[in-house]
């Protein structure tokens, strides 16, 4: 069964609508929202009521617009929620963060991470940890939902120039280790 | 190949954290409710059909067993071997805080308070909401005289241009002082992003209304400086829609549903050669959870709109009045015709409009849909159910409830299985109340997991809601269960048929007293979601039943398609899809043949067929003596198609028709596939 045909069936009053969506895209979402909470328990949390929240408010999706994007952003907003609300949180944009942030963009760009997976996944993991919740949901939105910076502009309400400044640092580090690779 | 690495160090953090295993829908469904408004089309039909033959069966004392199970041989055959447990055991109301049908928005509105007065008018604007995708206010007004009527207000903003609009609904209330609020779908968005506040301009016209005559006698106009955009989880949408037929579009703009009449704007791309306008409208409101339609009313009046770079409308007015509560609105516009009537075109453009009586804005009290009565007066206390029998094997549940004191507007919302432990049995379910008795329902649930215990102990929760309305009261009611569970004979078929090129194969079938389940699986046709087609039938002995019911288990063209919704269940094929089939037949103990056959395979209908496919498929209907048009219909609110049948050969059913179309278009595989084993318990 496609989206919009599941989507059809739940606008018509059908849970069966909702049972598909959620096989086809919990995994997905709930990975999102771990990445961003850092914690498995509050990401099926995140994503249980995601889906609640979309069961009772379905009549107003647009069909016209593909479902994925659209239900993880609702994921991805719902978990930075959550997560801003716990102790968890860092101050945003604070000095610790900062650098917890410029420490995972190098994490990412290491070559020893295609070897040494493990460790790399445990200081990436460490890395994530240490940034405020909106960094995390900027690198979880760019890197493993691959969303564009504009669409991610949109997603958060955020001026796309923030978002650029949050990628950037990133993007040079990654952009010298290409360079160093290649001349291997 | 930088982002892919950074994305591999993610996805494996993600993955070892969160494994494949994981799933939420038994969480997930046990919060769901399990009420009327989920009952679908073709249950309903069926249910209704079978009460009206138990009301016939009632004629005679001597058909008791059949006023249960008409129609069921499953059950029928269960209550025949002495499984039926009565339990005749009755349960007091207790009463439950209501949740709201839906999420309410997150912003709350603007409270304004300004007033005007125009022609002896007053308008007062009560309050103003502005979300991304939808935008509202709400007026009080009084003096308005007898030939007097608003038009379409306008809501424009300063350095905003909205867009995608997608309709909007004007919806007065009362008689000498009138409440009226504007729902309009469109995006409200800033250049420089979502969010922010903007400025707010609200013009409503005066109109005098002379017999089908409108005359602008003055306007109202509202300044509001700043109103702040909410932006909501998951943006919005409308129940507006964009409707073609035969490559002609309609678009519904705007409706006015005041207390004496209802407007509705219909704008169209008329055929090229000749002046058109829309030949007859039908108007019908009715409930929008059964959809049970009212009488249709005429349209008495058409007043054409020639606005320039706009495609031709008109204002096609009924003399009904506007519900006064949450309702499914239906508008039918049939055919267009020739300014001088020398040609028609035969098509029907049908609309499909919520109308939305609680906006969920918050700070609105005004807004509120009309709560139902004062819980004082619901008797609450007095309601009674009376659990009259039950019934439980490992494929199905079943049971009768009597309610005393049921009244018109109540409905069964939530029916529970739970376990000691607290859980809720995962199962899809049918019910429906006696034609003769409404205040009698018979209850089928099939679990999503068959149950392996030998007894059931827990409790069934029903729950009971005396109003529709958002925030009526939900009336709980709670008995302890301790049943026998009837188990399942699993064969373990593994049989493969092949019929038209395609193989099929019977994996597994388990068979209960009144319940068999049948695993198939398949090498689709074609890239697609190919299901079983119509007339798919199980007999053991002598009794036989169509498929009731549907389950996809594994699809190898799905990401998750591996994930089998039953703990064990592994597919026994890699390429292909298979499903699980229910049907209400089974076996009491006895050695007994059971035949499976499957007629065909069919591609669930796409939701846009290209033009040109329809095209073909009409003109091959057409040989068979049907005339059928293909109506599309678009819209932010939702989306589909389906057939409006103008000619049909003597004796051939819509239902047969719209086989033929299906098979004309290539969507039905045929076989058949029967398999056929013995059952030695």
């Amino acid at each position: 069964m496609h989206d919009q045909e599941a989507i059809q069936r739940l606008k018509d009053g059908d849970s069966t609508g909702l049972e598909v969506l959620v096989h086809e895209y919990q995994l997905r979402a709930i990975r999102t929202a771990f990445l961003i909470t850092g914690d498995r328990g509050l990401a099926e949390e995140v994503v249980q009521e995601t889906f609640l929240r979309l069961y009772r408010s379905i009549r107003g999706f647009d069909e016209s617009r593909p479902f994925e994007p659209w239900f993880l952003r609702g994921v991805v907003n719902a978990a930075l929620k959550l997560v801003k609300r716990s102790s968890r949180e860092l101050p945003l944009e604070s000095p610790e963060s900062e650098q917890a942030f410029h420490r995972l963009a190098a994490q990412l760009e290491s070559p020893q991470a295609q070897v040494e997976a493990a460790e790399t996944e445990r200081e990436v993991q460490q890395a994530l940890d240490r940034l405020s919740p909106r960094q995390r949901s900027v690198i979880v939105q760019r890197y493993f939902l691959e969303m564009s910076e504009a669409e991610m502009a949109a997603a958060s309400g955020t001026a796309a120039g923030t978002i650029k400044w949050l990628l950037n640092a990133a993007r040079q580090r990654l952009r010298g280790a290409l360079v160093e690779r290649s001349d291997k | 190949m930088k982002e892919s690495r950074i994305k591999s160090a993610l996805e494996a953090i993600a993955r070892r954290q969160v494994p494949e295993n994981t799933d939420i829908w038994p969480r997930i469904q046990s919060r769901l409710p399990k009420g009327t408004s989920f009952m679908r089309l073709q249950t309903k039909m069926s249910w209704s059909l079978l009460w009206v033959l138990l009301a016939l069966a009632l004629l005679t004392t001597a058909a008791y067993a059949l006023y249960r199970y008409f129609n069921d041989p499953g059950l029928q055959a269960a209550e025949e071997a002495g499984l039926i447990t009565d339990v005749n055991a009755t349960a007091e109301a207790s009463l439950a805080t209501a949740q709201p049908p839906y999420a309410s928005g997150d912003g709350k509105a603007t409270i304004v308070g300004t007033q005007q007065i125009v022609s002896g008018v007053t308008v007062k604007l009560d309050w103003v909401y502005v979300e991304d995708a939808r935008q509202a206010f709400h007026i009080s007004a009084e003096g308005l005289r007898p030939g007097m009527r608003f038009g379409i207000p306008v809501m424009s903003y300063s350095d905003v241009q909205p867009t995608d609009f997608s309709g909007a609904t004007f919806r007065l209330e009362g008689s000498d002082k009138l409440s009226g609020t504007y729902l309009a779908h469109q995006l409200v968005r800033p250049e420089q992003g979502l969010g922010g506040s903007v400025p707010v301009q609200i013009d409503i016209p005066l109109l005098a209304w002379n017999d089908g005559h409108p005359a602008n006698i003055g306007a109202f106009h509202f300044d509001v400086d700043e109103v702040e955009i909410t932006v909501p989880w998951g943006g919005g949408g409308s129940d507006s829609y964009r409707v073609e037929v035969n490559g002609i579009q309609m678009v519904m703009e705007h409706a006015i549903l005041a207390p004496d009449h209802t407007q509705v704007r219909l704008c169209y791309e008329p055929p090229e050669g000749g002046d058109w306008l829309i030949d007859g409208a039908t108007l019908q409101y009715g409930d929008p959870i059964t959809n049970e339609l009212g009488p249709a009313v005429k349209m008495d009046a058409a007043i054409e709109i020639h606005e320039e770079g706009h495609q031709p409308c008109e204002d096609v007015n009924f003399p009904r009045g506007g519900p006064d509560r949450e309702a499914s609105m239906v508008l039918m516009a049939n055919g267009l015709v020739l300014r001088d009537g020398s040609q028609k075109l035969d098509s029907t453009w049908q609309f499909n409009r919520y109308v939305q009586v609680n906006l969920h804005i918050g700070g609105i009290a005004s807004a509120q849909a009309p709560d139902g009565p004062p819980i004082e007066s619901q008797t609450v206390g007095d309601i009674t159910a009376t659990l009259e029998w039950m019934y439980i094997d490992s494929n199905r549940i079943a049971f009768t409830v009597h309610f005393s004191e049921w009244r018109d507007g109540f409905a069964l919302t939530n029916i529970a299985l739970r376990t000691p432990d607290g859980k809720d049995i995962n199962a899809g379910m049918n019910w429906g109340p006696s034609e003769s008795d409404p205040a009698t329902t018979l209850i089928s649930m099939t679990p999503a997991n068959p149950l392996s215990m030998e007894r059931f102990t827990g409790q069934l929760l029903l729950s009971v809601i005396t109003s529709l309305s958002a925030g009526a009261p939900t009336n709980e009611f709670t008995f302890d269960l301790d049943l026998p569970v009837y188990q399942a004979v699993t064969i373990e078929s593994g049989q493969s048929q092949t019929a038209n090129g395609t193989q099929l194969l019977l994996q597994r079938v388990k068979v209960a007293p009144s319940w068999t389940v049948a695993y198939v699986c398949y090498e689709k046709p074609t890239t697609g979601d190919w299901g079983i087609g119509q007339g798919t039938t199980l007999q053991i002995g002598s009794d036989r039943a169509e498929v009731a019911d549907y389950m996809m288990m594994y699809d190898s063209d799905y990401a998750n398609g591996g994930k089998g919704l039953e703990p064990g269940w592994i597919p026994p094929i890699a390429q292909g899809r298979c499903i699980r089939l229910g049907f209400p037949v089974g076996s009491q103990g006895a050695s007994e043949t059971l035949t499976l056959r499957i007629e065909s395979l069919q591609l669930s209908t796409p939701e846009v067929i290209p033009e040109v496919e329809v095209q073909r498929a009409r003109e091959v209907l057409k040989s068979q003596g049907i005339e059928m048009d293909w109506m599309t219909v678009t819209g932010s609110g939702g989306g589909g198609g389906g057939p409006v049948y103008k000619r049909l050969p003597d004796g051939m059913t819509e239902m047969q028709a719209y086989e033929r179309f299906l098979d004309a278009l290539g969507h039905i595989h045929k076989g058949p596939w029967v398999f056929t084993l013995k059952i030695d318990p």
